[in-house]
């Protein structure tokens, strides 16, 4: 009696503990009939479908809200039932109570007899909607990254330590013409061009030892139609839990175009260097501090030099002056003022001095040089060598020299010629032609001293020509006449007037010596040149008597001559009889700007 | 000879005083009779009109701002009568400019005295 209540008692503990567990158990538990209608579900069962016991008992796990839930349910459950298969796992929606739609996961198998026979199916069932939704989520996010990596403009690849090829995507395909198949044979070191090749396996073998290291290489790729193209490769790593080696990531892009345009960009810069060099001036650049950039051969020729790129500022030359031959330093030259001020500079000459003692007169023309946006970022210099021009120069002057030093040698000749032939002829008529020709060619040759005086090549001094025709027309006057300048303008004449000025001047001269004097051959002339409002003055004083022009022109050759000498420079000869004569002479000056 | 000389009248156009002086005195030694001397184109034009010469010597370079050329041009427009034109330096422009007035000749200056009076001897046997 004692040992059947001590195992009725243990047989009601298991039946409790049974009861217990099957209630409780974190799962959803239903047993079902041949139909599929619910006999017994546990507390979880209710849990999760929000429903209670009762609702759920006699129920048809086949009544469901959502038809496509239901058809493989229930093919597979008479399978069960049948005894074709043992269990079978499903995912279905289940409407709560409440109307929330839950995703479950359910295991289902049955319950036989000794004979195999069907006796009931137990259904065990999870809510997994949060595991789903994670896993939509998760599958979502794979789908996308596979998609991104599949038709990313680049491509990508994953290699082992040898460098076999793991996996590639659709442009790796594209760029090298390989199949994904065919690639998968491949190392990424078999579509390497062969010069490539080591220094690539080099960087690669480093890298899966320190797979930290990143690496970039430009390198030639042969595809599968043997056509060779560049590319520029990116090689890392990724790395296991432990921080080694897992899987090499080669991204790879096409830069054939790319490095054909710098190639292009490169032979034109050369073919622009080439030029630069070719050019007999010398040419240099520099940045928008100053600092030289760039210069050519002939650069160096002129200075004497080869200036030193980065650390030479302003100038190729090595020390420069002024054409006055004052210094000139390098930051005040013409291209230091080009860059602080930002405008060309031009019309400045200058003189570079060498290390080796020449001197080279130059003109510089430098340049600013600026971006699209009109910023300042260096400029360009051209130094023009002008010592042929300044030598030109020099003979030019010299030649000038020489000829005004002839032609008044030749005058002075012509003069000492005719004064010779006065004092030679004894005809009293002959000498006082030979008198008036030599004096008036005296009166030409002091007009031609006056000329070209300190290299003025078109006009001469008034006041010179002045002192020298009255100097020398006084040379034939007698002791005791006193001629003087009273009034002299400081202006200048051009050249074409000298001869006739002088040509009158002395033929008044001569007869204000003449007959302008008193008895005892005594007398003053007085003469002035002046500028008026609108020409020049020429007046010739005397305390003579005076005299009719009219009437002394018919006599007198040498005041014809006056006039058609005054009519040839634009004015008139007029006679005035104030105390004494007064003769004046207007004229215009055509040849300067008035 | 002589007789046709006397016969022409000349019209010398000068600016240079002394110039203009000097070739009167050749031409009349010569046995030409000088018609006037101007030393502007404007005096030219008014001379050429009112004394009708046999034909003009005209210097290129006037007093003032018409040059020989234009001169000459006027005074063929109005009256026919052609120049010797006379000038240091002439070149292939103005002697095209100067085509339209039918030149009778280019005479180089400085001039020798029997070079004018051959070049005006020619001239004149040819109009």
């Amino acid at each position: 009696m004692k040992i059947d209540n001590a195992i009725e008692a243990v047989l009601r503990e298991q039946t409790l503990r049974l009861a217990v567990t099957y209630e409780h158990a974190t799962v959803g538990i239903a047993e079902t009939d041949a139909t599929g209608k619910r006999l017994r579900v546990n507390a979880t069962a209710c849990a999760i479908t929000g429903r209670s016991r009762e609702e759920l008992a006699g129920g048809s796990v086949f009544d469901v809200r959502h038809p496509e839930d239901r058809d493989e349910d229930f093919r597979q459950y008479q399978r069960l039932v049948a005894g074709e298969i043992d269990r079978y796992a499903i995912e279905k929606r289940i409407v709560r109570k409440d109307g929330a739609v839950i995703w479950a996961s359910i295991m289902c198998s049955a319950v036989r007899d000794e004979a195999s026979r069907f006796l009931y199916g137990v259904r065990i069932f999870q809510d997994i909607t949060e595991n789903k939704r994670a896993a939509d989520a998760l599958a979502e996010s794979e789908q996308r990254l596979a998609a991104t990596y599949e038709n990313a403009g680049v491509a990508i690849s994953e290699v082992d330590a040898l460098g076999r090829l793991l996996r590639v995507n659709e442009t790796t395909c594209e760029i090298t013409g390989y199949s994904r198949d065919e690639l998968l044979q491949l190392t990424v070191f078999d579509v390497t061009h062969p010069d490539d090749r080591e220094s690539d396996a080099q960087s690669f073998d480093r890298q899966t030892t320190e797979p930290d290291r990143r690496y970039a290489v430009e390198k030639r790729l042969i595809r599968k139609d043997g056509r060779i193209i560049w590319v520029a490769v990116t090689s890392s790593v990724v790395r296991d839990g432990a921080g080694r080696f897992r899987y090499g990531i080669r991204v790879m892009r096409d830069i054939t175009a790319q490095r054909h345009a710098e190639e292009a960009l490169r032979a034109s810069e050369r073919r622009f260097r080439e030029l630069i060099e070719a050019l007999p001036a010398a040419v240099y650049t520099t940045d928008a501090g100053g600092r030289i950039t760039f210069y050519n051969q002939a650069a160096v020729e002129l200075a004497g030099r080869r200036p030193a790129i980065g650390s030479d500022w302003w100038c190729v030359t090595w020390k420069m002056y002024r054409p006055d031959g004052t210094p000139l330093p390098h930051d005040q030259c013409p291209m230091a003022v080009a860059l602080k001020e930002n405008r060309p500079v031009r019309g400045i000459e200058a003189v570079a001095e060498r290390p080796d003692g020449t001197r080279v007169p130059f003109i510089p023309y430098p340049t600013p040089l600026r971006d699209e946006n009109g910023e300042l970022i260096g400029s360009v210099n051209m130094l023009v060598d002008i010592s042929e021009r300044k030598q030109a120069e020099a003979n030019q002057k010299v030649l000038l020299d020489e000829l005004n030093h002839r032609v008044k040698n030749n005058m002075q000749m012509l003069h000492s010629l005719l004064r010779t032939a006065q004092r030679e002829t004894h005809s009293a008529e002959a000498r006082a032609v030979l008198a008036d020709a030599s004096q008036r060619v005296g009166a030409m040759a002091a007009a031609q001293q006056a000329l070209y005086d300190a290299g003025n090549t078109s006009s001469y001094r008034a006041r010179d020509f002045l002192e020298g025709v009255c100097a020398s027309a006084k040379q034939a006057f007698a002791g005791n006449i006193n001629v003087s300048i009273t009034d002299c303008m400081e202006e200048r004449l051009s050249n074409d007037t000298a001869m006739p000025l002088a040509l009158i001047l002395n033929e008044l001269l001569t007869n204000a010596a003449k007959h302008g004097v008193n008895g005892s051959g005594e007398g003053s002339v007085r003469v002035r040149l002046t500028k008026g409002e609108d020409c020049f003055e020429l007046n010739v004083e005397d305390e003579g008597p005076g005299f009719d022009l009219g009437e002394a022109s018919r006599r007198s050759s040498g005041l014809g001559l006056v006039s058609g000498l005054a009519r040839q420079l634009g004015g008139a000869l007029k006679v005035e009889r104030m105390g004494g004569a007064r003769c004046s002479v207007q004229f215009l000056d055509r040849g300067r700007a008035q | 000879m002589k007789a046709s000389r006397e016969a022409a009248r000349i019209l010398v156009v000068e600016d240079d005083f002394l110039a203009a002086t000097d070739m009167e005195a050749v031409l009349t030694d010569a046995g030409y009779q000088v018609a006037g001397l101007a030393g502007r184109a404007d005096e030219a034009v008014r001379l050429a009109k009112s004394e009708s010469p046999a034909l003009v010597i005209m210097d290129i370079r006037l007093i003032g701002k018409v040059d020989g050329v234009d001169a000459a041009l006027e005074i063929f427009r109005e009256t026919g009568i052609r120049c010797i034109f006379a000038t240091a330096h002439h070149d292939a422009h103005m002697r095209s400019r100067a085509a339209p007035a039918a030149p009778l000749g280019w005479l180089p200056k400085p001039y020798a005295p029997h070079a004018l009076i051959a070049m005006v001897d020619r001239a004149v046997a040819a109009l």
